[in-house]
């Protein structure tokens, strides 16, 4: 590598690293169901070899009546162990991710691309860089990104072989290990792996001792799927969210229910509809993703000015379809969407990632191809640096100003402050109504560091016995000072404690017939009243309805 | 020659888009087919001609009115929105230039580009812009699903090669269509001859009758 383009990719890459971690731990300001759920079950393990319900080394990790591929979960005991409970902690797996795959990209682009120019490849690793998906995701703790970064070093490793056998066995491994990083993987890695095998028979016949140790090395990584195939838990979450059951039929499929073959028809019109969508500009240029926790407010997985740059990569795609590297995008662009198109969500990020990565190579292929029709070299540079800053400005305020304000709740920032209050008034007890914080008992547990074995034991325990088949899970929590549960009326307000709720939780009538005393406000980032604490005051109740069974004990 | 006449025909006639919109417009469903044919055979002054008279009367009847409105829910929003970049960018956001842009250009620029969004979707055309339905949109199928992937073909031939005046026409298309109210009743029309076109690009190579 020449010493300047060493010096430009090392440059990339602390800017990729300055982006990605940047207030890290205060945008966004907290933790979604999922990141706490891995958070406490890496805590977990790390203190006991046990997640939260007490299995031992899950195969996957159940959790809120779904189960979490367990990769994220594994590689997060160690930053928990360093860091502590914390948020950084959680998302550090995330983070490296992130930075790994401008790395891999980089070095991708320079090896097989047929132009094995160093300007494309530190333009590739730019865009990555810049990306809003990419951005987005690596400060987030998703699975998705350990997957990515894993099929990535798989796809270099495979391109590898074709060179040097030896690489194949390797690049099985990681493909393998990605599938139990996420959903997606479990069919983009073993379909391309089994493209890549099909494509290039010829070679990698030629160099039979390798291919049979690969081909054995994925299927090792592929027992433990077996080994749940059949409890519930490995197809879980694809009954959640597919669109093949006959109860979907029958309430989408409307409009096919009196045709021959309707149900086969319906099928094929959704698979279609949303595999297409993924490759639509309005998708991946204009709108957000529908999901308003996993999307930045008014910006989509790529800047605007990239439609041009994608439209000119896949010219070139076109053009060179016979180049090595170019071939196997080409079968990863076709594979990449068929897990997301399985599902009803229109344009769910995560589950695309890996077409995301061909985007974004794309984007850059194309971002080269019209940088080399401008003569002039300052000019050029100048181009990328407002490119560069216009992209990173427009991410700030879309981010930093915006989601962070807007989107505080998506990460329950209303919840992690109720936990320093709690913990301030350790000697008050605590009643908690918030149906719509599915994971707060589980952020008490993570914040707080409530000891597992006693999680285990009270609340996993119920659940530990049909943990891969039933999607039971707990609902009510005692701990500390604190129960989560929905209040109730007849009893608490005798009790003297504190009774917090959002605004339908505890209305005002309540607050006068119980005699309630406004204790805290807690506001959400927007500056809008999210939570309120209420103290009780029992002695005046029961002046007021002396006649209860709780004020004659 | 004969046949890619009759292909073209075929192409313009067999879809559900045309017929909704003679339906609604004979005169308009007429300009149309003359636009698509002068489109698909390049009969370049024909199609600039039809494309300003369409533009004009598409625009004329029915403009986006929400394109410079701001209604009051909305400037609720960009009240909410200021504070936030006040804090979030300080003093760069807290002068003259920051303030006309959260006040005066952007959100006018915002409503532009997703409507622009809207048309360039192709789930609009051949599936009734299913999965991402709009609120409020009159959607319908435009084209069957079983001509996307002419479609398909059609514009890869398009983004490989150097047609500029169709890669022109699309675009003008666009930008026309995007002032346009985007619940109109039937549909972001100045793209429908593009469409046609792209699909007779991608017919022609399949069926092998390019020379």
């Amino acid at each position: 590598m020449k010493k300047r383009t060493f010096i430009l990719f090392f440059c990339i890459l602390v800017l990729a690293t300055f982006v990605r971690l940047w207030q890290i731990g205060s945008v966004p300001p907290g933790l979604n169901v999922d990141e706490v759920s891995e958070g406490y079950n890496a805590y977990s393990i790390l203190k006991t070899g046990k997640d939260r319900y007490g299995m031992f080394m899950p195969i996957t990790f159940k959790s809120y009546g779904s189960y979490q591929p367990p990769l994220y979960t594994y590689l997060t005991v160690l930053p928990v162990y360093i860091f502590g409970s914390t948020v950084f902690a959680v998302k550090v797996v995330s983070l490296i991710s992130g930075i790994l795959v401008v790395i891999f990209t980089f070095f991708i682009i320079r090896e097989f691309l047929i132009t094995k120019n160093d300007k494309t490849s530190l333009i590739a690793a730019l865009v990555i860089t810049i990306s809003p998906w990419a951005i987005f995701f690596s400060r987030m703790a998703t699975e998705a990104s350990v997957s990515l970064t894993l099929f990535v070093i798989g796809f270099y490793l495979l391109l590898r072989s074709i060179k040097n056998a030896s690489f194949f066995v390797l690049a099985c491994l990681f493909m393998g290990v990605s599938t139990h990083a996420y959903y997606s993987e479990r069919i983009v890695s073993l379909l391309f792996l089994l493209g890549f095998v099909v494509v290039y028979r010829g070679k990698l016949l030629s160099q039979k001792k390798w291919l049979l140790w690969g081909l054995t090395v994925f299927a090792i990584t592929q027992l433990p799927h077996l080994f749940i195939l059949n409890s519930g838990a490995f197809t879980r979450r694809l009954n959640q969210v597919s669109y093949l059951s006959l109860s979907s039929f029958e309430a989408n499929g409307t409009a096919f229910k009196d045709i021959l073959f309707g149900r086969v028809m319906f099928i094929v019109r959704e698979f279609l509809s949303q595999y297409l969508t993924y490759f639509s500009p309005r998708s991946l240029f204009f709108e957000p993703d529908d999901q308003v926790a996993r999307s930045i407010p008014n910006l989509s997985v790529f800047h605007i000015w990239m439609i041009a740059p994608w439209v000119f990569g896949f010219r070139y795609l076109i053009k060179n379809r016979g180049n090595f590297l170019v071939k196997n995008l080409i079968i990863l662009m076709l594979i990449a969407p068929i897990p997301a198109a399985l599902s009803t969500d229109p344009f769910y990020t995560l589950r695309v990632f890996v077409l995301l990565w061909f985007f974004s190579i794309v984007i850059s292929i194309g971002s080269w191809q019209l940088l080399e029709k401008i003569k002039s070299h300052f000019l050029k540079l100048f181009v990328i640096f407002i490119l560069t800053i216009f992209s990173l400005a427009t991410f700030y305020i879309h981010y930093f100003a915006l989601y962070k304000h807007e989107r505080g709740e998506t990460v329950n920032f209303s919840s992690t402050e109720l936990i320093k209050i709690t913990k301030e008034r350790a000697d008050d007890n605590f009643v908690i109504d918030l149906s719509r914080d599915v994971a707060l008992g589980i952020r008490f547990a993570f914040f707080r560091e409530y000891n597992p074995t006693l999680f285990q034991s009270r609340e996993g325990a119920p659940f530990l016995d049909k943990y891969y088949s039933s999607v039971e899970y707990e609902k009510r929590y005692d701990m500390y000072n604190i129960e989560i549960r929905p209040i109730n009326w007849e009893g608490d307000v005798y009790k003297s404690q504190i009774l917090v709720g959002d605004l339908l939780a505890i209305s005002e009538r309540q607050v006068n017939e119980h005699k309630l005393k406004l204790e805290f406000e807690i506001k959400d980032l927007a500056n809008n009243i999210v939570l309120v604490g209420y103290s009780t005051d029992p002695k005046a109740k029961c002046l007021s309805s002396p006649i209860s069974v709780y004020c004659k004990k | 020659m004969k046949n890619k006449i009759i292909l073209s025909v075929l192409i313009t006639f067999l879809n559900f888009w045309i017929w909704r919109v003679f339906g609604e417009d004979t005169l308009l469903g007429v300009v149309l087919i003359f636009l698509s044919i002068s489109l698909i055979f390049r009969f370049r002054i024909l199609t600039v001609v039809l494309f300003l008279v369409l533009s004009v009367v598409f625009l004329k009847t029915n403009p986006d009115t929400n394109l410079m409105y701001i209604s009051p829910l909305e400037k609720h929003w960009l009240i909410q929105r200021h504070e936030y970049y006040a804090e979030s960018l300080g003093s760069i956001y807290r002068n003259r230039a920051g303030l006309y842009l959260n006040y005066e250009l952007l959100p006018y620029v915002f409503k532009y580009t997703r409507n622009l969004g809207y048309n360039l979707d192709p789930n609009l055309y051949f599936f009734a812009n299913h999965p991402r339905e709009r609120g409020g949109g009159i959607e319908f199928e435009k084209f069957s699903p079983f001509l996307l992937p002419l479609f398909i073909v059609g514009v890869l031939i398009l983004v490989s090669g150097r047609d500029k005046f169709l890669i022109s026409y699309f675009i003008a298309a666009q930008l026309v269509n995007a002032l346009a109210f985007p619940g109109y009743m039937l549909g972001p029309i100045l793209i429908f001859p593009f469409i046609t076109a792209t699909i007779y690009l991608g017919a022609i190579w399949i069926f092998r009758m390019e020379t």
